[in-house]
């Protein structure tokens, strides 16, 4: 039936990339789905779809999971990092290549699992945060929770190992690192930021595994245990996270941005330590997820001042970007219109962020939709439109085949449009108090929420326009011949037959910078 | 086989997905039997962690044959096995960083279901003085022979360094049965309240480390006294010195935290 | 444990070397700018005339590794199948030179005659490469790709890839660099037409 065993036994960095982009996708669907499914039950107030409110907190946080660790994380890090980290360095593949193929496989149990958790019994309705008292043993008696976790320590394993071999790769595979493009130093930071967060989430979840099942007593009162401990680990994790998710789409931002400008990204040493210090810096201010649960007001004061200050670098950022823009001669191909939008709606995402920074002011903004607005601003606005970005930059050069790019554009508007008709009322419906994970809300809400729900049905609309792009890319896309996709190679033309590099699983030995071999030789 | 570059281009293996689909399902063995869903007579739990264990195994067998036995690893490869390592100690010191923040939560601020104090009201304590320094000891111990081997190898001299190596691995095995002895005969449990908890959180995840070293020091021993390694290219004995070397340090760390300062 | 991961370091370090981008293997033979055209005749040319001069360096230096207690050198190696080591005598510490097997004692058999088989060395050019004298890169094919990462000590930027032909020549936007692709017999990187 098959020819070969290649998908399942390839150690190649870009086969990998191509798998990890499929589950993402895969998983995208599953969590758009479970993301209509909620926007559905909340077009109006009273119940509309549903009887059963425990299965709309199932699929918050089943969506929530989905599009954190197996949509974004391993398209942006794992398709787009896998395969252009070796290529911004110049080096043949990953530095351990059977490991990254590990990274990858890990998803196919996080994704059976996750899907597991929400379909046995009732499912975990607790939010992806999966706070105690709510997850432990006497409110979620069923086994759902339990796959939740373990679900989670897969993912995390995949993440881990995967950072290790992007930085052993980046640091073994060049004699110096300020060869890598932006992109290539935005995943590097982001390898240590996975690095160095995702420990404590392990023992945070592992813990709490432990308290469901052993009758153990880390988060339980009554033992002497804190559930704010929990928080604690969780969000210690959680913050830089957050940058995990979008550090790597300010890389796709940057190569987009300079390639399409004609220009050479402004200040691009300052965007370096832009990226590093937001990396930084996200580690010192989980807190702010925090902050209602009775912590003292010095507590709150220095949380409060070191989360406003990671604006800083990011608007250096985007300050940057318009200088790249601004003295260039844009271009405007599909990827730009996708890192435009990016750089607005993000910027957008960024200032409510600065709002809900203050401790004073998130007392009324805590788990509203405020919050939801916010993040959804920053990741379905950011992350995501960094993932399309880089979808239609690359694409091209990976498979060789051309996308229909009217086609992309109506994609475009459609997620634009969606995405803003969805989630910019929210933050009205979150000023005036309307919480977060409720499947029901008083009459008053009604309005915006039509029109969150009118967007929501956009969005996935516009999901399907993109599977109509690729389908129509792989299937009836040109190859590319004279196109370049950078000015960059004034003397050149650059066919896109880079589909030769995806026809062999590894890279023979000769085929490695073309050039000859010293003393004798046989491929592998 | 010639390669014209440094690298280890990997030729296509499955243990990746062996191992992952493995993991998967003593995950969800794991999940299901403490809901009650697995009869403990299938033995299903032990048999789907026989089946991971042996396929990570055959992954690191495979790598062995190729450093020793194909000779791919070269310096640029041994260099970046150096980096690996480094980076996932470092994640690991961090899993241990995270438990005693989750010991000095509690410890530092004990709440009235204890008492007020720490140890808890009425738990009886580990005696430090005891067990325990006896445990460190064999603990430093175990790294001063482990160095005393390792130098004894680069410098050629094979019969003592096997000798020391294998001395290295008694000694953490008598570690470990001492921290067997010391969990049967303490008076509190894992379920006895925070304490309990974190107690047997931090020594537990220690004690499962060290079980894992034992494994490595015993494939050592054993490489060593048939001498797959040479002097000087030596990755599995270079990892397992630093392992050893770094749950040494943690058990210092866990001695004064976990033992006297309570 | 640090002196073993010194001796390592420095066994890398020894190895670094300005990288010139010559066919030669005895590197100090360029010191003019040459067309490329001329490197690549030099490289054809220089197995069939050098011959003499080059085996008896080789005899010389087979000697002296002999009387040392080395057996095996780099010039006695064949094909893959040659690169095993004579193993371990009874109870000692192997050395590298015993036990070594494959690459890594391709490897190590090239430090001990001074030629750094992977040039681990920086990937600069040590000249200029100007439209009129590209720099040249081999290939089997009438094409590269170039990363091209700038100008040793002077203009290191990030990689930039070009793709210089047999008759195109590719400049990098950055650092203003040249390089041409010069053909060199061989198969081809895809094994000619047999894929």
């Amino acid at each position: 039936m098959f020819k070969n065993f290649k998908m399942i036994t390839t150690t190649n960095h870009k086969d990998i990339a191509v798998l990890y982009f499929i589950l993402a996708t895969f998983a995208a669907f599953i969590g758009t789905s479970m993301s209509m499914f909620m926007r559905l039950e909340l077009i109006h107030s009273g119940s509309v779809i549903i009887n059963n409110h425990h299965l709309f907190n199932s699929m918050v946080s089943a969506h929530a999971i989905m599009m954190v660790f197996l949509a974004i994380m391993p398209a942006i890090i794992g398709a787009f990092g896998n395969y252009f980290l070796p290529v911004a360095l110049g080096a043949a593949d990953m530095a351990f290549p059977r490991l990254n193929n590990v990274s990858f496989w890990f998803l196919v149990p996080a994704v059976i699992l996750i899907s597991l958790s929400a379909l046995i019994e009732s499912g975990a309705g607790t939010g992806w945060t999966v706070y105690y008292p709510l997850s432990g043993i006497m409110s979620h008696s069923s086994v759902s929770v339990d796959l939740v976790i373990f679900g989670l320590h897969c993912t995390t394993i995949s993440s881990l190992l995967g950072a290790i071999n992007f930085i052993a790769t980046a640091h073994n595979f060049t004699d110096s690192l300020f060869r890598m493009s932006l992109f290539g130093w935005a995943i590097y930071i982001t390898a240590w930021l996975l690095l160095l967060s995702l420990p404590v989430l392990t023992v945070g979840i592992t813990l709490l595994l432990f308290d469901r099942n052993f009758n153990t007593s880390y988060y339980e009162v009554s033992g002497g245990g804190d559930p704010i401990l929990y928080q604690h680990l969780f969000w210690f994790f959680g913050h830089p996270e957050v940058y995990i998710m979008i550090v790597p789409a300010f890389g796709i931002v940057s190569m987009v941005l300079s390639a399409y400008s004609s220009k050479n990204v402004f200040g691009s040493v300052s965007m370096i330590y832009a990226m590093g210090s937001i990396g930084m810096l996200g580690f010192i201010v989980w807190v702010h997820h925090m902050f209602v649960v009775g912590l003292d007001t010095d507590t709150r004061a220095y949380f409060t001042s070191a989360t406003m200050i990671i604006a800083v670098p990011t608007g250096i950022k985007i300050f940057s970007w318009l200088a790249t823009i601004i003295g260039g001669r844009l271009r405007f191909g599909v990827p730009v219109l996708f890192a435009l939008a990016f750089l607005v709606l993000f910027t957008a995402g960024g200032v409510t962020g600065v709002m809900l920074s203050n401790a004073s002011v998130d007392t009324a903004f805590h788990d509203t939709y405020y919050v939801v607005a916010h993040f959804h601003y920053v990741l379905s606005l950011g992350a995501v439109f960094g993932i399309f970005t880089g979808y239609y930059y690359w694409s091209p050069l990976v498979l060789g085949l051309d996308y229909n790019k009217n086609l992309a554009r109506m994609h475009f508007v459609l997620l634009v449009i969606g995405t803003n008709l969805t989630f910019m009322p929210m933050h009205y419906l979150g000023i005036n108090g309307m919480p977060r994970r409720i499947s029901d809300y008083p009459d008053s809400y009604n309005a915006w929420n039509e029109v969150a729900t009118f967007g929501a049905l956009l969005s996935s609309l516009s999901m399907f326009v993109f599977a109509v792009v690729v389908e129509r890319q792989l299937t009836d896309g040109i190859r590319q011949t004279d196109q370049t996709l950078t000015p960059y190679t004034f003397s050149n033309k650059i066919p896109n037959g880079q589909i030769e590099f995806n026809t062999t699983p590894t890279p023979l030995a000769s085929h490695m910078f073309n050039s000859p071999v010293r003393f004798m030789t046989t491929t592998i | 086989m010639m390669l014209a570059h440094p690298y280890h281009v990997v030729t296509p293996s499955p243990w990746p997905m062996a191992s992952s689909i493995a993991t998967m399902n003593f995950m969800l063995t794991t999940a299901l039997s403490m809901h009650g869903y697995v009869p403990a007579s299938s033995n299903l739990l032990l048999i789907t962690f026989l089946v991971l264990v042996v396929s990570i195994v055959l992954w690191l067998k495979d790598t062995v044959i190729e450093g020793s036995y194909l000779g791919v690893h070269t310096l640029l490869v041994r260099r970046g096995f150096g980096y690996g390592f480094n980076l996932f100690v470092l994640s690991e010191v961090l899993i241990f960083a995270a438990i005693f923040w989750a010991y000095l939560h509690s410890a530092m601020n004990p709440t009235i279901e204890l008492g007020l104090q720490w140890a808890p009201l009425d738990i009886v304590k580990v005696e430090a003085m005891e067990l325990p320094l006896l445990n460190t000891i064999l603990l430093l111990s175990s790294g001063a022979t482990v160095t005393l081997s390792h130098h004894k190898w680069i410098n050629g001299d094979y019969k003592n360094s096997t000798i020391a190596m294998f001395i290295t691995t008694l000694l953490v095995v008598v570690f470990v049965v001492f921290q067997v002895v010391e969990y049967i005969t303490a008076q509190f449990t894992i379920t006895d309240g925070v304490f309990g908890s974190t107690f047997y959180a931090g020594t537990g995840l220690h004690g499962f480390h060290m079980i894992t070293l034992i494994l490595m020091l015993s494939t050592v021993t054993v490489r060593m006294y048939f001498r797959t390694f040479s002097r000087t290219h030596s990755t599995n004995l270079d990892t397992t010195i630093i392992y050893s070397h770094v749950l040494d340090v943690i058990w210092l760390a866990l001695f004064v935290v976990f033992y006297v300062w309570v | 444990m640090l002196s073993r991961v010194n001796a390592n370091k420095n066994l890398l370090k020894a190895s670094f070397r300005n990288f010139s981008i010559s066919p030669a293997v005895f590197q100090n033979k360029v010191t003019k700018t040459k067309t490329s055209e001329e490197i690549s005749k030099e490289y054809n040319t220089m197995i069939v005339e050098n011959v003499k001069e080059r085996e008896d360096k080789i005899k010389e230096y087979k000697q002296f590794m002999k009387e040392a207690g080395y057996e095996q050198t780099i010039y006695d190696i064949k094909s893959s199948e040659d690169l095993f080591g004579p193993g371990p005598k009874d109870n000692t510490v192997p050395t590298e030179y015993e036990q070594a097997t494959g690459p890594a004692r391709f490897e190590l058999l090239g430090k001990m005659a001074g030629i750094d088989i992977f040039d681990y060395g920086s990937s600069t050019p040590n000249r200029i490469g100007t439209p009129q004298d590209p720099i040249p890169v081999l290939s089997q094919d009438p094409y590269s790709y170039v990363g091209c990462g700038g100008i040793q000590d002077k203009n290191i930027h990030e990689l930039i890839y070009l793709r210089p032909t047999t008759e195109e020549v590719a400049r990098c936007p950055e650092c203003g660099q040249c390089y041409k692709t010069v053909l060199v017999p061989g198969a081809g990187a895809h094994g000619g037409h047999g894929h």
